[in-house]
């Protein structure tokens, strides 16, 4: 009993150890310009991505200017799904909206590359596609856990 | 009651207490991952909302002027045209120039789109476009909310400009198939915008590795379809622009540098392309 008893203390107190200490925690504010660079610096991507403005983000994404208070676009050269589009929104419910039209994003390029470029389906099967609070992510790579490993780095 | 029972009575009572807390934890705790950044495998959710996402390529709202770069790449067919308008490099326009401009095509006009900075005129252009897509396939949404083809949509009000890149989707034809489509296309274009002045863009150049390793896409197959639609252009009344000439380096292909395909390319060479847009016309 005193075995079983030290076994169990020993083995909450690890849990406990790793449940706490390691928790990280996502942040409420991102800085998007130093997003989208360590995104472009992690090798995730394969194409040459350039930035796009506001008004041409918004015609992919329907948002009202208003809307986004912040955002970092950058898109492929053509050849590939490939994209980058970071955005902070005045709320959450607007942040919510631009999320659901992320989503569809994702089924609208793939239905638009399924047969003019098949192999970037893998791609959009494993697009980030996120909300944190004002933020939402769009995110499109050859290589999605590198990109992934970029958003995991953000959380303290 | 001995001392051994009253004994393991206490580490039972604390036995339990922890046992509490460790399932307040794991539920503390499970909830909280929950609000992690979502994976990659995230499962994306077809559309659900009440807003409409506009398609891959509609038209434009006008902005405000930009800089007028000063690039005089001069056309330079590679066979000579019977006869027909030419275009010799000018002095460049500026934005407001083309407000009463159109430009259709296929995902390289897509990208002129996206890259080129030009806001002030319309754009009907989408991904894997062909010439006989353009009048048969219903990927936009028109103005009164239909769907309806880009040459439909360039009908929608009288342009000055059209300017057409259709062709790089299409090179596995013959090219006088598509010729022939082209021409039905361009005489659609032309009934429905009479007073119109259309250039017709010749075929993008394709980076040296590409056009080696390709039968269907390579410099030959490009400039025979260019001096095809060359003809084609003169023999409509349109204006041909040479984009081989306006987008190739010194050794007639896409610079390596700017593509990963060896088809599509990069937001520079949308930069020079406009320049040669702003210093060819009629």
């Amino acid at each position: 009993m005193k075995k079983l008893f030290f076994g169990l203390m020993a083995f909450c107190m690890i849990f406990g150890m790793f449940t706490g200490c390691t928790q990280k925690v996502k942040p409420s504010e991102y800085d998007l310009d130093a997003l989208s660079q360590q995104l472009q610096e992690s090798a995730a991507f394969s194409d040459i991505l350039s930035p796009v403005t506001k008004e041409i983000a918004a015609s992919f994404y329907g948002f009202a200017d208003a809307d986004v208070t912040d955002c970092v676009v950058l898109c492929s050269t053509g050849a590939t799904t490939e994209e980058i589009a970071l955005f902070k929104c005045a709320s959450e419910e607007a942040a919510a909206k631009l999320k659901a039209n992320a989503d569809t994003r994702v089924e609208t390029q793939r239905t638009v590359y399924e047969s003019y470029a098949p192999g970037e389906m893998p791609k959009l099967d494993d697009a980030i596609v996120t909300q944190n609070g004002l933020y939402v992510f769009y995110i499109v790579s050859a290589d999605a856990s590198k990109a992934q490993a970029v958003l995991d780095s953000q959380n303290k | 009651m001995t001392h051994s029972n009253k004994k393991n009575k206490g580490l039972r009572a604390v036995f339990f207490v922890l046992l509490v807390l460790l399932v307040v934890l794991i539920v503390y705790f499970s909830k909280k991952e929950g609000s992690i950044l979502a994976r990659p495998s995230e499962t994306p959710s077809p559309a659900a909302t009440d807003e409409t996402v506009a398609p891959p390529s509609v038209a434009e709202t006008p902005a405000g002027e930009s800089e007028t770069p000063t690039a005089t790449p001069s056309p330079s067919p590679s066979e000579a045209v019977t006869s027909g308008p030419d275009l010799t490099a000018r002095d460049p326009m500026n934005d407001d120039y083309f407000s009463d401009a159109a430009f259709m095509g296929n995902s390289l006009m897509d990208g002129f789109r996206l890259f080129s900075g030009l806001t002030t005129c319309d754009y009907y252009a989408a991904t894997s476009m062909t010439v006989v897509g353009a009048t048969t396939k219903a990927c936009i949404t028109l103005d009164n909310g239909t769907p309806g083809t880009l040459v439909q949509g360039l009908s929608q009000e009288a342009y000055g400009k059209i300017y057409i890149l259709l062709g790089i989707n299409e090179i596995g034809y013959d090219v006088d198939t598509f010729i022939d489509y082209y021409s039905q296309m361009l005489d659609e274009i032309i009934a429905a915008q009479p007073d119109c002045d259309i250039y017709v863009m010749g075929l993008t150049p394709v980076s040296e590795a590409k056009s080696s390793s390709s039968d269907t896409f390579n410099m030959k197959r490009i400039n025979d379809y260019n001096t095809a639609l060359h003809q084609l252009a003169a023999d409509k009344g349109c204006y041909y622009m040479d984009l081989v000439s306006a987008l190739a380096g010194p050794d007639g292909y896409l610079p390596a540098s700017e593509t990963t395909d060896g088809v599509h390319f990069s937001a520079k060479v949308y930069q020079t392309w406009l320049d040669y847009v702003r210093t060819h016309y009629a």
